[in-house]
């Protein structure tokens, strides 16, 4: 294990993996591109402009980019030392949202806080500082890890804090997506197969019961197993979306070409957008945008693997922040397909949203400033 | 450390067989079996309403397109204006506008169905740029040019042009059937109602001439056809303008004759003694003697029924000359309970006549079980039992037509919007009843009720044959539950003429005040005013008409629908009114040129008529 220190020749030694950058900016295009198909009808009737997402949308991109840079070439340490203070910030806006003035209400979630006339999405954050967190205390606790009181229970109460604070927003996809990848840094970082089974007897239920606890959500988990039971509601996205994709067909009919998006596709924009882009791309379409996120995660891995053996946080780092964006990408193409109930999980680099996309790039930035270190390592050695 | 490897090795193998599974999942609905048919479609099709129509294809109920103001909030921008604007122009409150601005997001409806000036006064300022985010959006509506003249018939439709009440609602599917999935517009069939506008014209004045001078609670006449069973006026006051129905009182929209359920009084006599007659109790012969009251011995109770004179002797047809209470419940002792249950039954009493407006009841007759000593002689002069005008009139025709109840009818036919007929509703016998001499019988009886001594004498027409029962029944007190001393029904059945009868007529006063309430006294002399009006609209002559027999000219009536591809029909001396049907032709459009009747035409009669044709009428 290496200790990382403040120290300025450790900047700007070795460059960053050109691959991944390389998927970060294609993804990111082809993002652009689509959201702009999917959303200027509705931007025209909604705002008057049908360009409002794509400049919105660019904006943030371009912040996400620099932050991305900037954040790739920061010195290591800096991640560690990071930590107490992303958990605590998290926590705090976590509590935010629950205030009445502050939170603010989108379609009946509390998932959103206003900072002057914008609004940021706390819960993107909390993911951020947890696959840190995690993977900074595992790492950390390497030998204490199947002990239950100094090794489990502590990284596990302040997941179960942080999805029990997200789940009271009203987003339980959004909890069971932390704890989901939390449990494969657990997973990963070698707890004992024992606690998982634990871990499983006592969340499931739990989970079971807060599933049923709220009207909508059993209404989607209904319109998930029978969509034309309430097409005029919950199973509307879902029986809109399988429409658009059907009459995309394998080559779809060109880019820009789709009309389910002229109101008969909701939330085109943003968590259906890969509706538009099967409507528009087809299968062939969907194809390669998968295999591109299948790249980008393999990569990722690949990256992470490096670290393994010699670093461990880095590692577990790596492998939680790739497998955060990978499977926030799987579930949003799951869900459109029907594959999985409808979540509020959106696509990354494709959906519109400024809180989504910011943590992206910054996670993406992590990667890659890990990978330059890795090279410049190596070239060390 | 070999364990965290495998474990890396079976998480990626979990994540691949879950993209296996997406990958498959997106071949299966986009290649495979893809499901294209859209359950949704951003553009709303739109459907025209049929018209209703009147028998002669008088137009009743029609679709309009008027305007709607309509708001997008986001490209509002001054909204302080704009609402002072659109309060200035369309009379509404300007804090009202600007709340619901302040308030809602996206889309908003200002005002719905504006009238055309306001519409082109607001499209000017739109036009100007005055009013940003304001936009004019056509809606459909409808439109009743008779107002109120057969309101209850045709009910009325909601704002978003679904049938609420009345024909519109039990026929709404017809008028406004599904969109089709390929075209634009759905037009809705034509409904032709049995009624005929002259003669509801006629009794709708009559009857509210009637409901002012007596204050009545409520004023019913209906016409219908003897032969066919087709009501030709159904009219009921108090009644609304379906153009506003909304700002009418509810008791106004009520649709009495069909759902009002009242004791008949004397008029039932005429079918409580048709029904004694054919189970064979009393015969034309039959006799009873009045002595001013009914008296008849119960172990437990006296029943007395009072008479409103002392008849002596009577006959089946003194009784219903002279109304004798008596008379009639002295014949009802000669038939069993359940046969006059079962008789009155067959006339349609206690169930429905299955008219298609909406809340018909089924009246008031208990079942037999039910009946206390009182009850046969009670119902036998027509009270104890309750009814409805339409089960009075309905039961009326199975006098008209030789003992063979018909099924009443308020819908003549339907047309489909190319003209292609649909459904044509014929005479619908529902069942013998009585036979055809006790018929004869009860018609002729009723004629004498008009001679002078007669209770319906201030119906007698010269040169006329009628036969008419009058009827006051005592309402029961809500309050009391007791018959009330001072609040009555009075009615009057005429059916006419009485040796092939071809019309009838049922007026009913619910609870006149004044000093005049008897049916015989009120409601028979209207009934014979409606009676002089209507006979020469249906050919029924006087024999003391001076008859000329004139073959000149025939009667001049646009044919009930013409379409395109038709020939165009001589339009030379016909009314603007008349001339409507023309304007309800699809692709034709009518140029008319002053006012009076028709003196040209162009094109000429007999021209087939195109789509896109223009027929221009100069009128004197």
């Amino acid at each position: 294990m290496m200790e990382y220190g403040f120290s300025a020749e450790k900047i700007n030694k070795g460059s960053s993996d050109f691959v991944f950058l390389s998927l970060v900016v294609l993804l990111s295009g082809l993002g652009i591109a689509s959201l702009f198909s999917a959303s200027y009808y509705y931007g025209m009737v909604r705002f008057d402009n049908p360009s409002y997402f794509l400049t919105r949308q660019l904006v943030f991109m371009g912040t996400g980019f620099l932050l991305m840079f900037i954040v790739s070439k920061l010195p290591k340490g800096i991640f560690v030392k990071s930590i107490p203070l992303l958990l605590f910030v998290s926590l705090i806006l976590m509590i935010a949202t629950l205030i009445p003035g502050v939170g603010r209400e989108v379609l009946g979630g509390k998932r959103w806080i206003i900072i002057g006339n914008r609004s940021f999405q706390p819960s993107e954050l909390v993911k951020l500082s947890l696959i840190l967190y995690l993977s900074h205390i595992l790492s950390k606790k390497k030998d204490q890890k199947n002990d239950l009181v100094n090794g489990i229970l502590p990284p596990f109460i302040v997941v179960g804090v942080f999805a029990a604070l997200i789940y009271m927003q009203n987003d339980f996809s959004t909890a069971v997506f932390i704890l989901f990848v939390a449990l494969s840094i657990f997973f990963i970082a070698g707890i004992h197969l024992g606690y998982f089974a634990f871990i499983f007897t006592a969340v499931v239920p739990l989970a079971l019961m807060l599933l049923f606890s709220k009207e909508h959500r059993v209404r989607r988990l209904i319109a998930f197993l029978d969509p034309g039971s309430d097409p005029s509601r919950a199973g509307f996205q879902v029986i809109a979306a399988k429409i658009a994709l059907g009459s995309g067909g394998f080559w779809g009919k060109g880019l820009g070409l789709g009309t389910r998006k002229l109101g008969g596709l909701p939330e085109a924009h943003s968590d259906f957008i890969f509706a538009v882009l099967g409507e528009e791309a087809g299968f062939i379409g969907i194809a390669v945008i998968v295999v591109l996120f299948i790249i980008f995660a393999a990569r990722g891995y690949s990256l992470s693997r490096k670290y393994y053996e010699k670093d461990y946080f880095a590692y577990y780092l790596m492998f939680g922040l790739t497998t955060s964006i990978l499977y926030q990408a799987l579930i949003n193409i799951a869900v459109v397909s029907g594959l999985v109930p409808v979540t509020g999980i959106p696509l990354p680099f494709f959906s519109s949203g400024g809180s989504s996309i910011l943590i992206t790039f910054i996670m993406c930035g992590i990667i890659l400033n890990f990978s330059r270190n890795v090279s410049s390592e190596d070239n060390r050695e | 450390m070999p364990n965290q490897k495998t474990r890396f090795i079976f998480f990626a193998a979990l994540t691949g067989v879950f993209i296996l599974l997406i990958l498959l999942r997106y071949i299966e609905i986009m290649i495979v079996s893809p499901s294209v048919q859209p359950v949704y479609s951003p553009q709303k099709s739109v459907i025209e309403r049929g018209p209703i129509l009147d028998r002669n294809g008088r137009i009743l109920a029609i679709q309009t397109r008027l305007n709607s103001v309509t708001a997008w909030i986001p490209s509002i921008k001054d909204k302080e204006k704009t609402a002072r604007v659109l309060s200035e122009e369309l009379d509404i409150n300007k804090s009202d506008i600007l709340e619901s601005f302040n308030k809602r997001s996206g889309f908003l409806y200002i005002k719905r169905k504006i009238t055309p000036t306001e519409s082109k006064r607001i499209q000017k300022l739109i036009n100007n740029g005055d009013l940003p985010g304001i936009a004019l959006e056509p809606e459909y509506g409808r439109n009743y040019p008779e107002r109120q003249l057969t309101a209850h018939l045709t009910g009325f439709t909601g704002i978003d042009n679904i049938g609420l009440d009345g024909i519109e609602l039990t026929y709404n599917d017809i008028l406004s059937p599904q969109p089709e999935a390929d075209q634009e517009t759905t037009y809705g069939n034509q409904i032709f109602l049995t009624i005929d506008l002259t003669m509801q014209y006629m009794a709708e004045k009559a009857a509210r001439e009637a409901y002012k001078k007596y204050n009545a609670d409520d004023v019913m006449i209906l016409i219908m056809d003897a032969k066919t069973g087709e009501f030709l006026a159904y009219t009921s006051i108090p009644e609304f303008d379906p153009n506003t129905f909304s700002t009418a009182p509810k008791s106004s929209k009520e649709n009495k004759p069909v759902t009002y359920a009242y004791e008949p009084g004397s008029v039932f006599k005429i079918f409580s003694l048709a029904s004694m007659m054919e189970l064979g109790g009393i015969t034309q012969n039959s006799h009873f003697y009045c002595n001013g009251k009914y008296e008849k011995e119960f172990p437990d109770e006296t029943v007395v029924i009072n008479c409103l004179g002392v008849h002596g002797d009577v006959t089946p047809q003194t009784i219903i000359q002279y109304s004798c209470n008596s008379g009639a419940a002295y014949a009802s002792d000669t038939v069993s309970v359940l046969d006059f249950y079962l008789k009155l039954r067959d006339f349609g009493f206690g169930s429905r006549t299955g008219l298609p407006l909406p809340g018909e009841t089924i009246g008031i007759l208990k079942k037999p079980e039910s009946w206390s000593g009182r009850t046969k002689p009670t119902i036998a002069i027509g009270q104890e039992i309750s009814v409805s005008a339409v089960q009075m009139i309905t039961a009326a025709t199975a006098l008209s037509n030789g003992g063979t109840l018909l099924k009443p009818h308020i819908i003549k036919k339907i047309v489909s919007p190319e003209g292609k007929l649909i459904r044509e509703v014929v005479r619908t016998p529902v069942r013998n009843v009585i036979g055809d001499s006790v018929a004869q019988a009860i018609l002729e009886d009723m004629e004498t009720a008009t001679l002078p001594t007669g209770t319906a004498r201030r119906l007698n027409i010269e040169g006329l044959r009628i036969s008419a029962k009058t009827g006051t029944a005592q309402r029961i007190d809500p309050e009391t539950g007791r018959y009330s001393k001072n609040a009555f029904v009075a009615s009057t059945m005429a059916i006419l003429p009485t040796d092939d009868p071809r019309i009838i007529i049922y007026a009913v006063i619910d609870n006149p005040k004044g000093p005049e309430f008897y049916g015989g006294r009120i409601v028979a002399p209207l009934v014979k005013e409606l009676v002089e009006e209507i006979i020469p609209i249906l050919g029924i002559r006087k024999t003391t008409d001076n008859v000329v027999e004139h073959s000149g000219k025939v009667t001049l009536s646009l044919p009930g629908h013409i379409e395109p591809g038709s020939s165009l029909p001589d339009l030379t001396g016909l009314s603007k009114r008349e001339l409507l049907p023309l304007f309800s032709i699809k692709g034709i459009s009518v140029e008319m040129e002053g006012e009076g009747w028709v003196v040209s035409q162009t094109p000429s009669p007999g021209t087939l008529l195109k789509e896109g044709t223009v027929v221009h009428l100069k009128l004197k």
